[in-house]
C-alpha cells in the first residue's frame, strides 16, 4: 500500500491489479493493520467523523467485505 | 544508504550527503545508487522473471534506436511501479537532480542479451513529459559490455559511464534535448535485465493508474 494525497493504492500481488482508496478508506484500511477489531476501528472513526455509530459499523463492515471479497484481507480470529 | 524495499523508502542520508550527490549529479547529469533496491525486493523480484513472459521490442523509427525483450505487464512489474511512486522517492528524486516537480514514474522490466543481437542506439529519451531516466539492475548474474554511457549531443566525448551490475544498484540520469545515452552491446551469455523508466512531469501517479487496465476503485 503507498499513500498519495491522502488517498491510497492497494496492489493485489496475485493478480497484478490495483486498488484505490478514498481518504476514509484508507484510515480504515490503516486501522485495521493496527491489529484492532472491525468493532475498534468502526469506534475510532465514529469519534473522528463525528457520525453516529450504526452507519459507520455499516460502512465498515461493507469495506471489510469488499476487501475480502477482492483477496486484499481476511477474518482472523480474535487475538 | 537509498533503498526502496516492500514497506518504505529507506534514505539515512544527511543533508550535507543530498547536497554532494545534488553536486554530482550537477556535474555529471547521473548518479550511481548502490542497492536501491533491497536484497529480498531483488530476489522476488529475479524469481517472478524467471517465469515472465518477454516480448521482442523495438524503439525509434523502424527500430533504428534499438531493440531488446520486453517484460509484459504482470504483477512484479505492477509491484515496481508502486514502489518506485512512493511520494518521498519523487520528492528525494527532486532534490537530488533539482528538476521540476515529478508526477509519476514510469516504467518496464527489459533484457538485453548478446546472441539476440539486442542493441540500444544513441538516443535522448526527451518527450513526454520525461525529467528523469532510471534504470535498476535486476540481472540475475554479471554480464559482459552493457555498459551504460552518457555524453553530449554534439560531442563524442562520454561524459559518464557505468557497467551497473550490482544486484539492485540505480542509475538515474537527466533527460535533456543537449544529451544522449545508449547502452552498448551485451557479450557473453549473460543477459542484462533492468527495470527502466522515467520519472515524468505528469500524469500524476493516480491520473496514470486510472488511465491503466490493471486499477480498479474500492469504497469505504
Amino acid at each position: 500500500m503507498r499513500e498519495l494525497s491522502g488517498e491510497s493504492v492497494l496492489l493485489d500481488l496475485k493478480s497484478g491489479v490495483y486498488f484505490g482508496l478514498n481518504a476514509v478508506g484508507t484510515r480504515i484500511w490503516t486501522l485495521m493493520n493496527e491489529g484492532g477489531s472491525l468493532e475498534d476501528v468502526g469506534r475510532i472513526l465514529c469519534d473522528e467523523f463525528d457520525v453516529p455509530p450504526p452507519d459507520v459499523q455499516g460502512d465498515v463492515l461493507r469495506f471489510a467485505s469488499e476487501l475480502c471479497a477482492h483477496g486484499l484481507c481476511h477474518v482472523a480470529p480474535p487475538r | 544508504m537509498i533503498q526502496l524495499t516492500r514497506r518504505a523508502l529507506i534514505c539515512d542520508e544527511t543533508p550535507s550527503q543530498i547536497t554532494a550527490l545534488r553536486e554530482s549529479f550537477d556535474s555529471t547529469h547521473a548518479i550511481h545508487l548502490p542497492g536501491f533496491l533491497s536484497g529480498d525486493l531483488v530476489d522476488q523480484v529475479q524469481h517472478a522473471i524467471r517465469s515472465a513472459a518477454f516480448y521482442d521490442r523495438s524503439h525509434g523509427n523502424n527500430g533504428d534506436i534499438g531493440r531488446e525483450e520486453c517484460m509484459a505487464d504482470n504483477s512484479v512489474l505492477a509491484m515496481l511501479v508502486l514502489l518506485a511512486n512512493d511520494s518521498r522517492l519523487l520528492t528525494l528524486v527532486r532534490s537530488i537532480t533539482g528538476c521540476a516537480p515529478i508526477g509519476c514514474f514510469d516504467g518496464r522490466v527489459y533484457r538485453m542479451r548478446g546472441a539476440a543481437g539486442h542493441f540500444d542506439r544513441w538516443h535522448s529519451d526527451t518527450g513526454v513529459d520525461r525529467l528523469i531516466g532510471m534504470s535498476v539492475n535486476l540481472s540475475e548474474s554479471a554480464y559482459e559490455g552493457g555498459r551504460f554511457e552518457l555524453r553530449s549531443g554534439d560531442s563524442d566525448h562520454v561524459l559518464w559511464q557505468i557497467a551497473n551490475t550490482g544486484p539492485g544498484d540505480a542509475v538515474m540520469f537527466r533527460i535533456s534535448d543537449d544529451l544522449v545515452h545508449r547502452v552498448t552491446a551485451v557479450q557473453g551469455e549473460n543477459a542484462r535485465t533492468a527495470f527502466a523508466g522515467w520519472f515524468q512531469s505528469r500524469p500524476d501517479f493516480l491520473s496514470l493508474l486510472r488511465s491503466s487496465t490493471a486499477a480498479a476503485p474500492l469504497g469505504a
